[in-house]
């Protein structure tokens, strides 16, 4: 089967039932995206529920925060690239469309490598063109604006190093919704990054 | 002195530091002349950037290391102080920097210059710019984005100008009224209770008369929403001007009725050297509140409240002439509404007459109703019900003379992000033109097999499988080409060439070729998309959430 309409509404579902009971901080929270129905092709156990890291590996995720203006806040990545010293890292994305006005829940992005002797990695993060935004009910319970987020702004670019990754092996971008979405006079609302990066 | 950005981004911190405080230490911002994103109209002009660092630790001074802007740092912009720097509990660090943008080619130097692939872009190039720092247990960011636009003229297009002055205070509005359903965006705040309002198709500015105090003033506003008293008025007495419209010729007309002065008066200024050719009395005792200039035959139309008739207005003479039946007619009653206030009229380019008037139903009959009303018969439809007014210091403004075709003016167009959060666009779209085969990416044949091809992400399938780079650069120009598809056939924008050519080179499969098609579409999406929609097309209502909701691959394509 190749709808998607099933797995996007377990996805949307699951969004918000994720890390109820959950005790730790969001950053910690694994990402309980059930696989999607497509008839088998993915595989068993989803490789964000139980992510398995290779030695030298880390992963990338990224948490909206500031977000109670939001329903939802949805964006997809175009790419994430980690270089060293100008030379490529093996890189492999996992990343699904995410709801940032989930503040509990850190998506992750993608798995990068860090081979040895290499202790220091820039990367750089591209969301993709256009998301789109649903703002919260207002004090009367009436629902506020929703549009298109015009994504085709600033990269989040920051630099990583083997002794903050460590510790709990991932970078985790945390992105503040209240100071980066950025409506203007005429044209989409502006996605501006504005990050904190946490290990 | 407590500051705006300082009490900001105090907030920023305690949200970011919900739950992870002891992960990081500093929030950053950056500003352009006060603002995240802005757009430059007139050259040459100085940006203001403020950078500012944060300490964000609860309890604790935290160390800043280091501070950088890769965009400026060529320019001399250097952080002050001198890092490593210690911050106190609740301190923070701002440094200054001023460029000067000389045209909008340094907008475009900028936007090759930064890390942002999309910018420069189209049809106004702008440039992001991002303020970075790090510490020993973190990173942070914050940007920019400046746009250069070649001058601050207003687009002549279907959008409804909508000034009104709420309780009467002399802060009048002006509003973009949505003409489907009467919702007002607010656009520009003045400090100055103003009427009179009209666009000046000529210039692509909108025009008004301040009448807070005696001595009237022309009142101006552009595409950065700013108000500016251009010129004094003494001839215009001690009148108050209500009604205002621009004529064909560019000649701006303004009606005092019985009422708001001694005597009724009228004006005729014009706009290209901001003076008064003509001010005296007129010996019509017709109540007029607004009035419009209809581009088929270049009469001005308006409504008059002692005759409760449609009224044309000669600027000639100052002298009117009442037509038509007597109404619009009460819902309740059927008999002629002889409460009916209209305090704001336009005529959009088709002309379609808009007025701004009373509620027929009810009891009470506040004025709160976008009316369109046909000037062959009198009949007056109702098109949505909207805000309330409180004063009746209300106006229309809108664009009734267009470019001639070869003008500059684009066709209308909307973006890749509109059609992603608008199912009913979609439905339309398809509707019109019927299935979309974008080749290996699947037939499209339902709305929400298109927001399948819109919402696809590039970097991965929806089972997060990588894709491969040529897959990925499939669904970007599947994406564009699909919104090109949509703007042709629900806009008239010519793209077909561009689509056909697109078409081929997602089949080929060709990264560079891809790549081209991409940036061209990409073009041709943008150069309208700001342009008001027709005002016959409804795309209903925005939703990201349930338009996600029900995307759904297409047939026989990949995900």
């Amino acid at each position: 089967m190749k709808n998607w309409k099933q797995w996007t509404v377990a996805v949307l579902g699951s969004l918000a039932l994720a890390g109820c009971g959950e005790s730790k901080p969001p950053v910690d929270t694994p990402d309980t995206t059930p696989p999607p129905t497509n008839g088998g092709s993915s595989p068993v156990g989803d490789d964000d529920a139980v992510v398995q890291l290779a030695d030298n590996q880390y992963e990338v995720r990224i948490l909206g925060t500031g977000a109670k203006k939001f329903q939802g806040a949805f964006v997809n990545v175009d790419s994430m690239t980690v270089t060293a010293n100008g030379t490529p890292l093996p890189v492999e994305m996992k990343s699904t469309v995410m709801d940032l006005a989930r503040t509990d829940h850190a998506f992750l992005v993608g798995l990068f490598t860090l081979p040895p002797g290499t202790d220091s990695a820039q990367v750089v993060i591209r969301l993709d063109e256009f998301g789109g935004f649903d703002s919260a009910n207002g004090p009367s319970g009436v629902a506020g604006p929703s549009g298109a987020l015009d994504v085709r702004t600033a990269p989040i670019r920051f630099e990583v190093t083997r002794a903050l990754l460590t510790p709990r092996r991932h970078a985790v971008v945390q992105m503040d919704l209240s100071r980066s979405v950025v409506s203007q006079r005429a044209g989409d609302t502006l996605m501006l990054p504005s990050t904190v990066v946490a290990y | 002195m407590q500051q705006p950005w300082k009490a900001a981004l105090t907030a920023a911190a305690v949200v970011v530091g919900g739950g992870a405080a002891q992960a990081h230490d500093f929030v950053v911002l950056k500003l352009v002349n006060g603002h995240q994103t802005i757009d430059v109209t007139s050259y040459p002009t100085t940006l203001d950037f403020t950078t500012v660092a944060l300490n964000a630790h609860p309890t604790l001074p935290s160390e800043l290391l280091t501070a950088t802007d890769p965009l400026l740092e060529p320019f001399g912009w250097t952080f002050t102080p001198t890092l490593p720097q210690s911050v106190p509990v609740g301190g923070n660090l701002i440094s200054y920097y001023k460029y000067v943008i000389n045209s909008p080619a340094d907008c475009v130097t900028l936007g090759n210059a930064d890390d942002d692939p999309t910018t420069p872009g189209s049809p106004d190039p702008s440039f992001t710019n991002t303020f970075a720092v790090t510490w020993d247990s973190g990173t942070a960011q914050s940007s920019v984005k400046v746009t250069c636009k070649a001058s601050n003229a207003l687009p002549c297009d279907n959008t409804l100008y909508f000034s009104a002055s709420g309780l009467g205070l002399p802060n009048t509005t002006l509003n973009k009224m949505d003409t489907t359903t009467a919702a007002l965006t607010p656009f520009s705040t003045a400090s100055a209770f103003y009427a009179a309002t009209a666009f000046n198709h000529l210039d692509g500015y909108v025009y008004a008369i301040d009448n807070t105090l005696p001595l009237k003033n022309l009142i101006k506003i552009g595409a950065d929403g700013v108000a500016t008293a251009v010129a004094p008025l003494p001839e215009l007495g001690l009148n108050t001007f209500p009604a205002g419209t621009v004529l064909a010729d560019g000649t701006y007309l303004v009606y005092s009725g019985p009422g708001f002065g001694v005597l009724p008066e009228y004006a005729r200024i014009n706009l290209t050297t901001n003076s008064v050719t003509f001010a005296g009395p007129t010996l019509t005792v017709a109540e007029v509140l607004d009035f419009a200039t209809n581009p088929t035959d270049s009469k001005v139309y308006g409504y008059n409240h002692v005759t409760h008739r449609l009224t044309t207005f000669d600027p000639a003479t100052g002298a009117t002439t009442d037509f038509g039946p007597v109404g619009p007619n009460d819902a309740l009653t059927g008999l002629p509404a002889l409460y009916f206030v209209a305090p704001a009229a336009a005529f959009d380019s088709a002309g379609n007459f808009y007025i701004y008037g009373s509620d027929l139903t009810g009891l009470i009959h506040p004025v709160n109703t976008l009316y369109k009303v046909d000037i062959a018969t009198g009949a007056f439809t109702v098109v949505a019900v909207g805000d309330v007014s409180l004063n009746g210091n209300e106006n229309f403004a809108m664009c009734a003379f267009p470019p001639t075709v070869g003008g500059g003016q684009p066709s209308i167009t909307r973006n890749e992000g509109y059609f992603k959060t608008h199912e009913q666009a979609v439905a339309a779209c398809l509707a019109k033109g019927g299935d979309i085969d974008l080749g290996k990416l699947g037939v499209i044949g339902s709305k929400e097999e298109a927001l399948g091809v819109l919402w696809m992400n590039p970097a991965t399938t929806a089972d997060r499988r990588q894709r491969s780079d040529e897959d990925a650069m499939r669904v970007k120009l599947g994406r564009q080409t699909l919104t090109a598809m949509c703007n042709a056939r629900l806009f008239g924008s010519p793209a077909q060439q561009s689509i056909d050519s697109a078409r081929s080179a997602m089949d080929s499969g060709s990264p560079s070729d891809m790549e081209t098609r991409l940036k061209e579409l990409r073009v041709l999406n943008d150069q309208g998309s700001k342009l008001s929609l027709p005002a016959a097309f409804n795309g209903g209502p925005a939703g990201a959430r349930h338009a996600l909701s029900i995307a759904s691959s297409p047939r026989g394509g990949s995900r």
